[in-house]
Parts: C-alpha cells; structure tokens; sequence
C-alpha cells in the first residue's frame, strides 16, 4: 500500500512489512509506526491519519462482512475492464 | 421549524468556491430525482455550545430523563425477530426494553423488567412461546397478560386484569422499529414525517441486513456520532480520499426532526490547489496503490460517471435492473441523514444505518452501531447477528474498506473527550454552514435537555 499525501505530493508513505510506514521525500526518509509516531529516520513528522490509513489493511481471509461505498469495492478493476 | 432557524437562500448564501452540488447533479448521466434537488440552508447562528454538554455528569442525567426517556428512537429491525415470539432487548442509558413479536405479526414493548420483584425478565434476544421470569417464575403471555404466578394462593393481592405488562408505545418505519419510553409521547407520524417523505424513493424495507456490528467508544456518545455528522473533517482525518470527494462542496439540510449531509464523489477536494486528472481521481476513490495500474475510463466519461457506471454493475446481481433508475449521485455521493436524536440512515444504496447511544449510564464512554442494508433477489437472507468488536479491535477487521474510514474517525474520539476535559475553552466551534447539522443536533438538544 503506497500513496502520496494530497497537500504534500512529493512525499510518498508507504507500508512496510513490519506494519511500519516509511515516509519519504527528496531522497530522505523515516519510519513511523501505524499512529503516525516516529520510530527512526531523518524525516521525523508525518500525518498521523495518513501513516493510519496506509497501515491499516485487513486480510481479506479474515473479514466479517464486505463493505461497498460506491466504486471502492475490491470487485472495481475487474469490472472497469467490462465497460471499456 | 419556523420559530427555530431562518431560511437561507441558496443562490446567495456564503458557500465554498468551485461547484456547487447542484451543479453536480447538472451533470449527471440519469435523470436527477426530486429528493436531491431539494435545499433547506438554514441560519442555525454561529453561539458555541458548553464543553459540558460532552463532559458533564449533569448534563447527561438530564440527557436520560428529558431526551432518552422521552423521544422516539430506533430500537431494532423488523427482520431481526421475524416469527412469533421472537424478542430482542434494546437498552438506553441504564434502561432495557423487550420487543416481542405477536401471534397477529404485530409488535408490542415493554420494559423488561417483570412485575413481582423487578428482575429483567429476558437478559438475551431468542424465542419465547411466554414472557416467564427466570427468578420466580411469574409469566406472562406474548400480549402481556399475567399467566401464571407459582404459588398463586400467597399473593392474594395480585389481580389479573392489573398485573398485565406495561406497554410503551411503538411504531415501525422501513423495517425499522422504533420504540418511546414515555407513554404519554407525541404520535410518531409526525416525528417521523419529514424523513419518511425523503425515504419514499428508497425503500430501506426491501432492504436486508448485511452486516451489524457495534463497538463500545471511549468518548460520550454526541463525539462519536459528530464525527460522522459533516464532511468538513475529511481534509484532517480523510485525506487520502480528498483527491475524489468534494468535501467541503457538501450540501447540507436541516428540517425539524431530521437533516442530511450530501457529500459529492468522484470529484476533487476545492482545498486542493492543483489540478487533478480522472486518472488521479479514480486511484484516490477506488485505494489502487501508486504502482498498480488504474483502468482506463472509456472515452467520453469522467470519473464520476465512471465510478456510477461500476458501481451500477457491482449491485446489479443483488439490486437487479433497478440500478438503471438511479442516477450518478444516488450511487457515487454520500447521502447522510440523521433523524433526531441518534438514528443515521443513508439514501439510496449507501448501505449504512449508524446509531449511536450512551454505554449504559456512563456518559463518557458510548456504543457505535453500524448496520449495512443490501438489496436482495428472491427470499430474504435471514438478518445478520450483531458482532461486538472489541474494545482495541478495528473496524476494518470486519467491515472492511468502511472500516478503514471508521478507524481514521475512532482514531480521533478519544482524543477529543480528553481535549475537551481539559480545555480552559468553555465551549466547541462550530461554522456556520458545513456543521449546521451538528448545530441542529445541539439547537434540538437544547429544545429537548436545555442549555
């Protein structure tokens, strides 16, 4: 999961296999756990909500229910290759 | 009504530069329907309301007795006690309440609490064929009637025609039920008027129940149901979708009893300063990381249209051919009404119903519901059970891309009852407009509770 932030676009976060999001921006970087606090690395603020949203992808294998808001679901590639 | 806000003109009123969503809906692919053309801008002023409202013991006893023991509230869906005998408890602010479902389909309430020493006479939801006690046996019939006291000879001051349960009235909408603890409340048709006029083009009642799934909130119950009241929130707690939703060029209405908040998708953030591209758009609705590829949109769409044209394809299997009726709007935007006090259902396909109540009688700790409605073919699914996340559990976990949402929001609310224990602030802020909802929700508490 990877994004840049909408009132920064030259800074990417990006999630990491330990859970950790990596924020980077001209060729510096840092660490931050998925509450948006810093765990190492030059760059020592990020969005606390963006650092949230990046981290927090739930398994697929273990959802309770689907959820849909319009056009987000999971099912939306697959069907944007039936309309074109 | 009239008494309470004055009517703003919508043509001249201050408002966010960029689109209107009126102008949104010029653009629509479907024909608009009535409901979403329709604006109530009111002047609800610009007065703070006292942090006490949230922090305040006092605040909340008078919150149970002047509001929960009095008004009409969502209490459960039909569907989830379907055949006679079915019950289901529903409690508000330290007070339980049976629903139970009649041998004429009818549905009668009482206070769950049996007439002979008080105890709570059903303490689960399930299937009785009588009302029995689990202390000393004294039971009821369905209907309420006494039926049996062991022992009969010992109570000679017992009366039959007197000993009957005590109903609270009732009343049903959409499938929904609602109940009033105060017997001498006003009628719910015109409680309910304003909402059901608006609702008559989505029938929530040929909806099911997906999903429900309920979670305590370390925050009273107005904080958390607040962060769910106005859009202007996305651009500190949602940024990542502000590329496709136009937040702060949300509509927003208020009548009396109920208000809505319509937020535009498919369409840029006016806060954003720079040009955005369908392309961008698209990866910020639909979540597609940076290196993944975003479809392509076929020549002569936009975004909007396009989400609209995917999303139709994704609930035709459970919606059938009706989704050809509704146009972009009803399936892009988010459609967000609240009926006072607590009740939160969304229009056409949104799926999501919220409620929100205090935890008991702690006024600084809540319960956050959420049910998702779907459409169906053929019989109706058996309605989903409530599922209690736990305290440290993410919504994600059961509700998914939602859930995600949810969790950026519950991020906030403890963060908020703490700040406001501490503010040397003696009121919140609200603007003027993009939180007229949650300044209706505090002018009806103050009709309601008082200052």
């Amino acid at each position: 999961m990877s994004m840049t932030h909408p009132f920064d676009v030259d800074t990417t976060y990006e999630l990491l296999d330990d859970g950790n999001v990596r924020v980077s921006c001209g060729g510096k970087s840092g660490i931050f756990t998925g509450e948006g606090i810093h765990v190492s690395g030059d760059i020592r603020q990020a969005d606390p909500q963006v650092c949230n949203w990046v981290n927090n992808v739930p398994n697929p294998d273990t959802q309770k229910s689907v959820s849909r808001i319009a056009g987000r679901d999971d099912a939306g590639a697959k069907l944007a290759s039936h309309l074109s | 009504m009239a008494e309470m806000f004055k009517d703003l003109d919508p043509d001249t009123m201050p408002r966010s530069p960029g689109l209107t969503y009126q102008d949104l809906l010029d653009q629509d692919t479907h024909e608009v329907p009535d409901v979403l053309r329709l604006q109530s801008p009111k002047d609800v002023g610009l007065n703070e309301f006292a942090k006490e409202r949230y922090t305040s013991r006092d605040y909340h006893e008078k919150e149970v007795k002047n509001l929960w023991m009095k008004v009409w509230q969502f209490a459960a869906r039909e569907e989830e006690i379907p055949e006679v005998g079915d019950h289901i408890r529903y409690d508000i602010a330290g007070t339980s309440f049976l629903i139970v479902r009649q041998e004429n389909g009818e549905l009668k309430a009482y206070p769950n609490a049996c007439l002979h020493r008080g105890r709570m006479l059903k303490e689960f939801d399930g299937h009785a064929s009588e009302i029995r006690c689990a202390f000393h046996g004294f039971a009821w019939t369905l209907d309420g009637c006494l039926k049996d006291v062991p022992a009969r000879w010992d109570f000679p001051q017992i009366k039959d025609e007197e000993f009957s349960l005590p109903e609270i009235p009732i009343a049903t909408w959409a499938g929904f039920i609602f109940i009033n603890p105060d017997q001498d409340c006003e009628p719910f048709e015109p409680f309910i008027k304003d909402l059901a006029d608006q609702f008559e083009r989505w029938d929530l009642g040929a909806l099911y129940v997906q999903a429900h799934v309920a979670r305590i909130m370390p925050c009273n119950w107005k904080i958390a149901q607040e962060a769910f009241c106005e859009a202007y929130h996305v651009n500190g707690t949602h940024p990542q979708i502000m590329r496709s939703l136009g937040d702060v060029n949300s509509q927003v209405d208020v009548w009396d009893n109920c208000s809505r908040v319509i937020t535009p998708g498919g369409t840029p953030s006016p806060l954003l300063d720079y040009e955005l591209s369908d392309e961008d758009m698209l990866r910020a609705m639909m979540d597609i990381p940076l290196e993944a590829e975003v479809p392509t949109i076929p020549e002569g769409m936009n975004a909007r249209g396009f989400l609209a044209a995917m999303s139709r394809e994704g609930l035709r299997a459970d919606a059938g051919d009706k989704v050809d009726e509704y146009c972009d709007a009803e399936i892009v935007d988010s459609i967000d009404y609240t009926q006072f006090p607590n009740f939160h259902p969304w229009g056409a396909f949104n799926k999501i119903v919220y409620r929100f109540r205090p935890n008991g009688d702690d006024h600084r700790t809540s319960i956050m519901e959420c049910y998702q409605l779907m459409p169906f073919q053929g019989e109706r699914p058996p309605a989903a059970p409530i599922f209690w996340l736990g305290n440290d559990e993410k919504w994600s976990s059961a509700l998914g891309f939602l859930g995600r949402v949810f969790d950026q929001d519950v991020f906030n609310m403890p963060k908020v009852q703490m700040g406001l224990e501490s503010t040397y602030k003696p009121g919140v802020t609200l603007s003027g407009y993009q939180e007229s909802k949650v300044r209706w929700l505090h002018q009806k508490l103050t009709e309601w509770v008082g200052e």
